[in-house]
């Protein structure tokens, strides 16, 4: 079962399509050596950074992908990432 | 994603394959027809068929977004309005075949009729790309705006020296046929300026995909202008090379489907 930072993640990218917005959090924890039942907010935050935001990026652009990225990493931060 | 991965998909190979089939299909009517009837009515095999194919293709593409997704409601748009171009290019080629299987034909208020859902087709098209513009918001840059415009322009103004204004002049066509061919080339334009426009401030690395649509768009704006300069002329008939312009527009346009999708999938 996956996190409750990385459910968060997964429910505001749900506009991509859910199969999309589970699939771009999977690889992108993957790619940071984690995985969605263990994320915790601070490796959401790196996988934004190596996967994510690049992807979101082919969808809405640089700077919507910027905007979303940086809301993001602001609650994963209120969540305990630092 | 890199290039090489996406000319090996199948669904790649298979567009750049039916291009390549009708092609050599049109070269060789012309070549070994001999001007007979058939060999211009044959045509419409590789020709419907290329727009069944994108069609069929931009189905699979919205099935894999999703309807409620972002880029599902874009692409159902587009799919939307090559539904209708679909429509109205198949009422001319069963027209042919019921011609040839038993010497019927479509009825008349169908034939004479598919400019409107050509016409709409073009509106569901440009809301598609309306909606992902208004989407993607960009730093405004005045240089790519000013490609946008220039390329815009003079296809604009080439246009409407070579066909537009003859159009306009000419007593061989109808004031309704002279509105719609006008309308498409028009239409082609904005079109085009829009699928560029997106393309360019999208970034170069990211939108490949809509560099693909718009080379599309102006493949149907070469299609639509050349047609019209020789149908001025009196010289086009069915199985004319220009249509093959047409194919390359409607192939082209699933293969910009397809990388989009290809290119998502990457990231899963």
């Amino acid at each position: 079962m996956a996190t409750k930072a990385c459910v968060f993640v997964q429910d505001e990218l749900m506009f991509l399509g859910d199969i999309l917005s589970i699939g771009m959090v999977k690889k992108g924890l993957e790619r940071v050596g984690s995985s969605p039942d263990m994320a915790t907010p601070k490796e959401l935050m790196k996988a934004i950074d190596v996967h994510i935001e690049p992807a979101m990026v082919t969808f809405v652009g640089p700077v919507k992908a910027r905007k979303i990225a940086l809301k993001l990493k602001d609650n994963l931060t209120r969540m305990g990432a630092n | 994603m890199r290039m090489s991965e996406y000319l090996k998909d199948r669904i790649t190979l298979v567009l750049v394959g039916w291009g390549l089939f009708s092609a050599l299909f049109y070269l060789m009517m012309l070549a070994f027809g001999n001007g007979e009837e058939w060999t211009a009515d044959a045509t419409y095999l590789p020709y419907d068929g290329s727009i069944v194919i994108s069609f069929i293709v931009l189905l699979l593409v919205v099935k894999f977004y999703g309807t409620k997704a972002f880029e599902g409601k874009v692409w159902s748009l587009i799919l939307i309005g090559l539904s209708l171009w679909m429509v109205a290019e198949v009422i001319w080629g069963l027209d042919v075949l019921l011609y040839n299987l038993n010497g019927s034909a479509v009825p008349a208020v169908l034939i004479d009729n598919t400019d409107y859902p050509f016409l709409a087709g073009y509106i569901f098209m440009a809301l598609g790309f309306v909606y992902k513009a208004f989407n993607t918001p960009s730093e405004s840059n005045l240089g790519k705006a000013f490609i946008v415009f220039v390329l815009a322009g003079t296809l604009l103004i080439v246009s409407a020296f070579l066909v537009l204004l003859p159009t306009m002049e000419t007593s061989l066509f109808s004031e309704s046929e002279k509105f719609f061919l006008i309308a498409y080339i028009v239409l082609d334009i904005v079109l085009f300026g829009l699928g560029l426009a997106i393309a360019l401030y999208w970034g170069t690395e990211v939108s490949k995909g809509w560099h693909i649509l718009a080379a599309g768009l102006l493949c149907m704006m070469i299609a639509d202008v050349g047609y019209t300069a020789l149908d001025l002329r009196g010289i086009y008939f069915d199985g004319s090379l220009i249509e093959l312009a047409w194919v390359a527009a409607y192939l082209l346009i699933g293969l910009a489907a397809n990388y989009q999708k290809k290119l998502h999938e990457s990231f899963m």
